[in-house]
């Protein structure tokens, strides 16, 4: 019992605190300190095809980083929010992995441009999505977790293998803290959402569209 | 509290639903977890998303049912699908849509989080039609008032469903145009790189049933060139073997499925190159030339170099004497190392005897051309012949030093001290010769000899020790020449 009396003090302080900071903030309401670090640098390349673009093929991801797994998680939540966002048909994961292996294209190798070709081909995909995770981490400083990554992406011409947009984008998860630990991203998983999100959004903004949308 | 708020929302959603939507048969398909390796299933979540479903009056097909499924057709992966085995899920399940499901992130510490993904699949056309994907973690969960925080994976659980179920569509088509791809189960186009008059193997295996009346016609498109495809006792199994004459170049394949009723499909099926040209390579031997030949003792290094790049996919290097005898090879997959040293020994560690010796290196490329470059070596292994005379010069003794071979000299040291006495005399050191060292004569040397010894090294390593036990016998008329002890020879560095 006496074990657990100080973390209830603690507790009841901790509360304490967050009540007067909601004061505080209603008082305040209005003057958040939220810090945009920057979105998506877009490198428009060469334009997207002129005809329409119906379907789309995301191939997996490549890690460059330590972190393990960082390119199959970035590469899952991509697939869901592309899809969330956009009404492009895009090629099943399963039939994505299943051309990788027809082309004898290992986990972590980047396709050649015959391959590129061929895949686009085997999916019936006019776009090709490649991506790289750079860096990720996650890390614990001063009591609060937090985590970092960084991405590039690329949109392929299914036609010719040849990169037309290139989109790196960096964040870490401090950059959408609020108040306190409000708005704090502290997970890479967290933080690939966010970050496709807006790597999507600019995508849209630059001109991406699908056929009829 | 949260949960009564969940199931009102989820009981609100299924007044809303049509008779139709009620009838609509979903097969969730075990939740992949690669926190937990690369096939962990997550069945805590599987059957939290069953339970869902079925809460919002949807068929779902029972767990049993699906794991059956997937054992019948193999299917290891889980989190994804082909549209084959879609396919086979609508026929063998009767189910309209498929939820696959990813817990990408599953950790305790230091902060609790969870990230799951999830889509729905319409089996009809084989398309995506919903997914979501959610990362919560204790901090995302936290409260201004601090009241029912969660602390734990556990606590974060519950909200993990609810969450992504959150923009689960009101509206969901269950039924879509029918798809009817072909399925490739495997191709194979070997070799990608070829020269002129090598054999092309290409194959197509087709995952479709069919009857006999209705079987496929495949041909192989090779540029303008059209070549059937033979049809293997294996039902859907097309392959041809041919040779290829054809002229440098690319070569891509593709393979045209003409049904009977007039249906054609094309699938590109790979790429093939014919490359007639030999790597060009060019060996470039460091060490001294002597008479127009690349000579060395035991550090010679090879450096080959191709004129044009091109990928390798192996090399050889060999050394044979002067008569035609290979004495020592090695050789590698990929390309050679961008630089060799040769030691001038064999595998056993021998030094090759004094002589010349041919090197040769052999690369191929992808296509199997051989490239290749020779040149010729000496190993030179005699030590350098040094011509010592000495003469006294208004009472100093002066020594001269003339080097009598072809390699240079790289440096020497003469050392004179008295025979008796061990004293230091003289101590002189050069790099070239001829050369001469002076001295004055000590005034108490009376009859002690002066004792010289020289080293004497090339270029090339080869060393020389002279030891001459009287230096002033050698300023004497030669009839009064005395035995000298002298030693030279190999003196090996290790």
């Amino acid at each position: 019992m006496s074990t657990q009396e100080p973390s209830r003090h603690r507790h009841a302080a901790h509360r304490l605190c967050r009540t007067l900071l909601l004061l505080w903030m209603t008082l305040t309401a209005g003057c958040t300190t939220f810090v945009d670090g920057g979105g998506p640098q877009l490198q428009q390349l060469s334009p997207l095809p002129t005809k329409d673009i119906c379907r789309v093929a995301v191939l997996p991801f490549l890690n460059e980083s330590n972190y393990t797994q960082a390119d199959l998680i970035v590469y899952k939540i991509f697939m869901a929010e592309f899809n969330t966002s956009t009404t492009f048909q895009v090629s099943q994961e399963g039939d994505v992995r299943k051309a990788f292996r027809q082309l004898q294209i290992y986990p972590q190798q980047k396709p050649s441009f015959d391959q590129l070709r061929i895949l686009a081909d085997r999916l019936g995909a006019q776009l090709l999505i490649t991506g790289t995770v750079n860096e990720a981490g996650e890390v614990t400083a001063g009591g609060m977790p937090n985590s970092h990554l960084v991405l590039t992406l690329q949109i392929i011409d299914a036609q010719s293998g040849r990169t037309l947009w290139n989109t790196y984008h960096k964040r870490d998860g401090q950059e959408y803290q609020k108040v306190m630990h409000f708005g704090l991203v502290a997970t890479i998983s967290g933080l690939a959402r966010r970050m496709c999100r807006e790597i999507i959004a600019a995508w849209l903004e630059g001109g991406l569209k699908a056929c009829g949308g | 509290m949260r949960q009564i708020i969940f199931l009102l929302a989820m009981a609100l959603f299924l007044c809303c639903l049509s008779p139709a939507e009620a009838a609509v048969k979903i097969a969730v398909f075990p939740i992949q977890d690669i926190s937990r390796g690369d096939e962990g299933v997550n069945w805590q979540l599987t059957d939290q998303f069953s339970r869902d479903f079925e809460a919002m009056g949807l068929d779902v097909v029972s767990r049993d049912t699906i794991i059956s499924f997937l054992a019948r057709h193999r299917i290891r992966a889980l989190g994804s699908l082909d549209t084959y085995s879609i396919q086979r899920a609508q026929r063998d399940l009767a189910v309209n849509l498929i939820l696959l499901g990813t817990v990408c992130q599953q950790q305790p510490q230091p902060s609790p989080g969870l990230a799951v993904v999830a889509s729905l699949i319409r089996t009809d056309d084989g398309q995506t039609i919903w997914s979501n994907s959610v990362a919560l973690s204790d901090v995302d969960t936290r409260r201004i008032l601090g009241i029912n925080e969660p602390t734990s994976l556990n606590d974060l659980y519950p909200l993990l469903t609810k969450d992504i179920l959150a923009t689960w569509p009101s509206d969901i088509t269950a039924t879509a145009g029918k798809m009817q791809p072909v399925d490739l189960q495997s191709t194979w186009l070997r070799p990608t790189y070829i020269h002129s008059g090598q054999e092309v193997q290409c194959s197509v295996r087709l995952r479709m049933s069919w009857e006999p009346k209705n079987r496929p016609q495949v041909i192989f498109k090779v540029g303008d060139r059209v070549l059937k495809a033979e049809e293997s006792i294996a039902e859907g199994f097309f392959d041809l073997t041919w040779r290829e004459d054809g002229p440098e170049g690319r070569y891509p394949v593709t393979a045209v499925i003409l049904w009977p009723d007039g249906k054609k499909e094309t699938i590109l099926l790979g790429t093939y190159f014919v490359d007639n040209q030999p790597p060009d390579l060019e060996l470039t031997l460091k060490g001294f030339t002597l008479n127009d030949k690349t000579t060395f003792r035991d550090r010679l290094l090879i450096i080959p170099r191709l004129r044009v790049g091109e990928p390798l996919t192996q090399w050889r290097i060999t050394f044979a004497n002067s008569s035609g005898k290979t004495l020592l090879s090695q050789d590698g997959a990929g390309p050679p190392p961008e630089k060799l040293f040769w030691r001038g020994q064999d595998e056993e560690g021998h030094s090759f005897p004094e002589g010349d010796y041919l090197i040769t290196m052999k690369v191929w490329d992808r296509a199997g051309n051989m490239g290749e470059s020779s040149k010729m070596v000496t190993v030179h292994l005699g030590a350098p012949k040094v011509k010592v005379t000495a003469k006294i010069v208004d009472k100093n003794l002066v020594i001269d030093l003339e080097h009598e071979g072809q390699v240079p000299i790289a440096f020497w040291r003469l050392d004179l001290r008295v025979a008796a006495t061990s004293a230091s005399l003289k101590l002189a050191e050069g790099t070239s010769m001829p050369t001469h060292v002076s001295m004055p004569l000590p005034a108490d040397l009376g009859n002690n000899a002066i004792v010289g010894k020289l080293i004497v090294q090339d270029i090339l390593g080869n060393k020389t020790k002279l030891s001459i036990a009287d230096i002033m016998a050698l300023t004497r008329p030669k009839t009064e020449e005395k035995e000298k002890d002298q030693e030279s020879g190999w003196v090996e560095e290790f």
